[in-house]
């Protein structure tokens, strides 16, 4: 069945209104939870935990076992990824992180870096999976 | 016979069309991959070959467009690339088509289509890491997701007139052609 041609307008009043409402909405649960600052890092990778890296110390180059090829930078409270073996490298674009809840991924690896507050050594991971 | 013989050059010509499309979206999907922008955020180019397929299209058509771009992401760029695509393809062409038959803009239809696209990417990486590390990304896949609707619906509006001229010339040029060799 072909698609019926609608007339469509290009744009309504409306549109500002629920684009702004969502955008709004986004923001709220998104940063709201950020306000805190984190003072430890949880480096995981596809889910199991590999190591929690102190964010006061500084160490301008960690490796991590189980992570190889991942270098992080741990620098002014904060944490970056300054290598990956991966080809797209967009974790090493991602900027600096340092607030709880704040995290760093690379998709290819599964690799998540997560910043929290202290003693929190593990991922929280879901509750039950469904289909 | 004849009859057989229109079906089966309209076939012909759905099949061109339609692999014309797919090869754009392509096109445009590395152009937009040599941008630098930061966080993986891309501006969505091939979400324009959706919105045709979409409109102009049959869905079954606008639909087989769409999973093979994504077997084409994964060929080309990996799995977990063809993963996100597809999800967030899917999730944005079921998305646009329900805005479209609830008679929607076509900016909203674009702009919710970009988020919806963005929505799907990160629910598709949550489970692939099986954690929710990535919702704090949230508002600026929402902004990223808005802001490239807009400009896909910005350039559809400016587009397809001038690619119904040109259609329309080129039909005009074809026939006078037949006129002549007749």
């Amino acid at each position: 069945m072909k698609n019926a041609q609608k007339p469509m307008v290009f744009f309504k009043g409306t549109d500002v209104v629920i684009l702004a409402i969502l955008l709004l909405c986004s923001v709220l649960a998104g940063w709201l939870p950020l306000r805190s600052k984190g003072t430890q890092a949880v480096i995981a990778m596809g889910g199991i935990t590999l190591a929690v890296v102190d964010l006061e110390q500084e160490q301008p180059a960690l490796q991590i076992a189980g992570a190889e090829g991942f270098v992080f930078c741990v620098a002014d409270g904060a944490i970056s990824v300054t290598e990956a073996p991966c080809e797209a490298k967009i974790c090493c674009k991602s900027h600096r992180i340092d607030a709880a809840g704040q995290s760093i991924v690379c998709l290819p690896c599964q690799l998540t870096v997560l910043v929290t507050e202290a003693h929190t050594d593990s991922i929280p991971l879901p509750d039950a999976v469904i289909g | 016979m004849k009859h057989n013989g229109t079906m089966h050059s309209q076939a012909i010509y759905r099949l061109a069309r339609n692999g014309i499309l797919l090869a754009l979206a392509a096109a445009f999907s590395f152009l937009e991959s040599l941008l630098p922008f930061p966080g993986g955020i891309r501006i969505g180019l091939s979400g324009l070959i959706t919105m045709y397929a979409l409109l102009h299209l049959r869905f079954s058509e606008a639909l087989g467009i769409t999973v093979l771009k994504s077997a084409l992401a994964a060929l080309t760029r990996g799995m977990t690339a063809g993963l996100l695509s597809f999800s967030g393809s899917m999730l944005s062409l079921l998305g646009m088509l329900l805005l479209w038959r609830l008679g929607s803009s076509l900016l909203l239809m674009s702009s919710l289509g970009g988020w919806l696209h963005n929505l799907g990417q990160l629910l598709c990486a949550s489970i692939l890491l099986q954690s929710d590390a990535l919702f704090w990304y949230f508002p600026v896949l929402t902004a990223a997701g808005i802001c490239s609707g807009v400009l896909t619906a910005c350039l559809f509006h400016t587009l397809l007139p001038k690619l119904r001229l040109a259609a329309h010339f080129q039909q005009r040029a074809s026939s006078t052609e037949r006129r002549i060799n007749s």
